[in-house]
């Protein structure tokens, strides 16, 4: 709600003074740049629409699991942010996710956001695309389901092509030890 | 587009006109601003010790426990609805307060764990959307959210407790000052006054000082 009132009383500000100077263009400037989508939300937009996964999942001390997912991702808010829907099955278990995603101008880093129906907590990651290897690469941390622990959790998206991504996710074990607990090719619904 | 077009010039034209309390600390924080980590999470590291791994019972019990919704969540189910939400914001402490009017529309998703709430409205023939995401997360005993809105391109995220004696939610969190690039502390505080009345306080802080920057009363929409 802070990002509101910084505006909210900057435009409410607008309407009693009228003072303008540089430092004044500069903050004009400095929040028309924070608000704006640029290249990276154009960016995000290029993955908007319907996706179908394989997904290989690994428990600890249990093999591996493949399982088919889809995702159904669009744009909010003049495409400042990507809302993704997310579908497949854990444990036997239909689960369902949504992920949340924006550039944040200000920082110049990818924000990210990921809720599901088998867990209580809100994941939030932070991170940067590297256009060398066409990924983008988050960090946060989320709670351990399994221990309550708050831990380190890491996520890479790869691009493949306009139609194939690739989603890596790895969590850190109460050992300190990172381990890869979830990968999944998307591609793009014909 | 267009609409968005005229928003993006009329807001610029506005903010020409402004003063901004925070420009003057542009210049001390610029430093600052460029040792900043990508994460204001990831720089918190929490020492883990190395414990035995659960047995497979009671991991699929903690698993469990995880992802179901209990009392704090039912409570938050009561909220579903539409309410009508009067904010009030302070760019001075010592002056009056502005005033928004903005529809929030409150709804439990995904099996009654987060509950999503869509705001709209506008200010000065602005249109304005934001939407809030708050959970609670079992193990950790803590309240969980997240806010965007149209008006800017970062994610806010606070967590926090419920105190039951009070009946408010206590959050935590910072948030970039797009002026400055300087984290701020931010805090909320969330009443619930009765079943159709809520009040949501808002401090951010600034150079170290603390002021009230909002007030949000919510009122069921009858």
């Amino acid at each position: 709600m802070k990002k509101i009132t910084a505006i909210l009383c900057l435009l409410f500000a607008a309407a009693a003074v009228n003072t303008a100077a540089a430092q004044d263009d500069a903050a004009a400037k400095a929040w028309m740049d924070f608000m704006t989508p640029g290249p990276m939300h154009t960016w995000m937009a290029k993955w908007n629409g319907s996706w179908e996964a394989e997904l290989t999942q690994w428990m600890p001390g249990a093999p591996a699991t493949k399982s088919k997912g889809t995702n159904e991702q669009s744009s909010i808010m003049n495409n400042r942010y990507t809302i993704g829907k997310f579908t497949t099955t854990m444990m036997g278990m239909p689960m369902q996710g949504q992920s949340m995603m924006g550039y944040d101008n200000a920082k110049k880093i990818f924000v990210s956001t990921w809720v599901d129906n088998f867990g209580s907590g809100i994941v939030y990651m932070t991170g940067t695309y590297d256009e060398a290897t066409k990924t983008l690469n988050l960090k946060g941390r989320q709670t351990d389901p399994i221990t309550g622990k708050d831990s380190e959790l890491r996520e890479e998206m790869k691009i493949i092509d306009d139609n194939t991504y690739m989603l890596i996710m790895y969590g850190t074990g109460m050992d300190g030890v990172e381990q890869k607990f979830m990968e999944g090719i998307f591609k793009r619904k014909k | 587009m267009k609409l968005t077009a005229l928003t993006i010039c009329s807001a610029a034209m506005l903010l020409f006109s402004c003063n901004d309390s925070g420009k003057d600390t542009a210049a001390k924080n610029d430093d600052a601003a460029k040792t900043t980590t990508p994460s204001d999470q990831t720089a918190v590291k929490k020492e883990t010790p190395p414990a035995p791994a659960p047995d497979s019972a009671t991991a699929n019990k903690n698993m469990m426990e995880y992802g179901t919704p209990g009392d704090v969540h039912r409570m938050m189910a009561k909220w579903d609805g539409n309410w009508d939400a009067e904010v009030k914001f302070w760019m001075d402490p010592a002056a009056p307060p502005a005033v928004m009017n903005l529809k929030t529309v409150n709804k439990m998703v995904m099996n009654g764990l987060y509950q999503q709430a869509t705001s709209t409205g506008s200010f000065n023939g602005m249109p304005f959307n934001g939407m809030s995401t708050t959970g609670y997360d079992n193990h950790r005993k803590m309240i969980t959210s997240t806010w965007v809105d149209n008006m800017s391109s970062g994610i806010m995220y606070m967590e926090g407790t419920w105190d039951d004696a009070t009946k408010s939610m206590n959050l935590k969190g910072k948030t970039t000052d797009p002026m400055t690039r300087q984290q701020n502390d931010v805090r909320e505080v969330m009443k619930i006054v009765d079943d159709n009345t809520q009040v949501m306080e808002q401090y951010i802080t600034h150079d170290g000082k603390e002021s009230k920057a909002m007030e949000i009363t919510f009122k069921r929409k009858k």
